[in-house]
């Protein structure tokens, strides 16, 4: 059962960078199943960060603009497809949200309004728990709480130092220890699991 | 950069990544990962600890007027980026013979679909068992690229022990060893050399079936299953 698994994933890591190779060669059909498969996962992401549907659906679109003019950029030696194109939709999220351009969006939208900071931190364990990586999570699980909280802020939620700082009531320098340390951690667990060593 | 602490390095790729810079600290952190491959290399580190923590997010499907705003944009008659518009050069390819140069170019328009005014820099070969036969197999690396992408355009049989290898040949020197492909369906080679290193005076392609326990022969040790140029598609 879990071999099946594992080839049915990897099968589909193969599959996105045969599609990624192909878009490569302005496939536009190749690309648009590429879409497909890959937009409603980091539409999710994309509207954790910026809270706003609209401004999702364009930092989206943007981003797989990009995907489609740098395909050829990819190198499977750097990682898996999805990885790479995953760090080009949330870099530009990321670039969108420091040029504060959906910040007003980011307090004022109704679909997706604010919810506490309790409230967040619920839906940040859940999402944790239901991350597939057993890697993933046995490392989170090695984390402080509050290196946790923070790092899954800054992830899921886009924000930066100070913003957590602002949110946790907690001192600039705190958050950043918390946060440094806390990806030393990570860093040293996912690569043991990995068995890679610096 | 070979002065800077590595920690350091490794903490503002891990931030990066992570998202924690303001505006100001990444877009000088992007000018670094140009300039210095240890960062980016980092970088690509932490790409792949943390971006899979994406697949614990409830996907939510777009809305179809997103993909339609995407397709207008890439739309052929806008190009993406500016290519030259695709010329074949087949100066080296001396043994030309009309017909393989049609069979070429017709199986790339079929490959890139008849949208495909400008084709990307490539090196490109279309296989097939002899002159007379279409190509069952074609190959492509983006021009500078060290990526060889190889496509059975349908299943090529091979006896039970042995495997298909893919070698690149060039006048008057001895076959070179690319890689190992499948017999069907998609695989991908991770040449040793950008593909201009690699291909620049390459003339034909070939795949010749050898023994599983012959992994790193450096020569063919039977006749070609599948012969094409290479050809250089600028």
């Amino acid at each position: 059962m879990a071999i099946t698994r594992l080839k049915k994933i990897a099968h589909a890591a193969d599959d996105l960078a045969d599609l990624l190779a192909r878009t490569s060669l302005r496939d536009q059909r190749a690309f648009q199943q590429l879409y497909e498969i890959t937009s409603p996962r980091l539409l999710g992401m994309v509207l954790r960060m910026v809270r706003s549907r609209a401004a999702a659906d364009e930092i989206l679109q943007a981003g797989f603009i990009i995907i489609w003019q740098q395909a050829g950029a990819y190198l499977p030696a750097q990682g898996q497809a999805i990885t790479w194109i995953t760090s080009i939709v949330r870099n530009h999220a990321l670039d969108q949200l420091r040029a504060q351009r959906h910040a007003q969006a980011a307090h004022t939208h109704d679909d997706y309004a604010i919810q506490s900071i309790a409230d967040e931190l619920g839906a940040l364990h859940h999402l944790l728990a239901a991350v597939e990586s057993r890697v993933l999570r046995d490392s989170f699980a090695v984390l402080e709480p509050e290196q946790m909280q923070s790092i899954t802020a800054a992830f899921y939620r886009g924000l930066t130092h100070e913003q957590i700082a602002a949110e946790f009531g907690a001192p600039l320098g705190t958050v950043k220890s918390w946060i440094r340390r806390g990806l030393e951690r990570l860093r040293r667990s996912i690569d043991t699991a990995h068995g890679r060593t610096e | 950069m070979a002065d800077v602490d590595p920690e350091l390095l490794e903490h503002i790729a891990g931030a990066y990544v992570l998202g924690t810079l303001s505006a100001r600290e990444r877009e000088r952190c992007v000018q670094l990962i140009h300039a210095h491959p240890d960062l980016g290399q980092r970088v690509h580190a932490w790409e792949n600890r943390l971006l899979p923590l994406i697949s614990g997010v409830p996907p939510v499907t777009p809305s179809p007027h997103v993909w339609q705003a995407i397709e207008a944009r890439i739309d052929p008659e806008i190009p993406a980026t500016p290519h030259k518009p695709a010329r074949v050069s087949l100066g080296f390819w001396h043994g030309a013979v009309s017909l393989i140069f049609g069979t070429v170019l017709g199986a790339a328009v079929v490959v890139w679909g008849k949208h495909s005014e400008t084709l990307p820099e490539s090196y490109v070969g279309f296989l097939s068992a002899d002159i007379d036969t279409p190509p069952v197999m074609h190959t492509s690396a983006l021009r500078n690229e060290s990526t060889l992408f190889v496509k059975m355009m349908g299943p090529l049989e091979v006896e039970s022990g042995y495997m298909l290898v893919l070698w690149a040949i060039q006048k008057n020197v001895a076959p070179r060893r690319i890689g190992i492909i499948q017999s069907s369906g998609s695989s991908r080679i991770a040449l040793q050399g950008p593909s201009d290193t690699i291909f620049k005076n390459i003339e034909r392609f070939a795949v010749s079936a050898e023994p599983d326990n012959a992994a790193t022969t450096s020569a063919p040790s039977a006749d070609y299953l599948l012969k094409g140029p290479c050809v250089k598609l600028w």
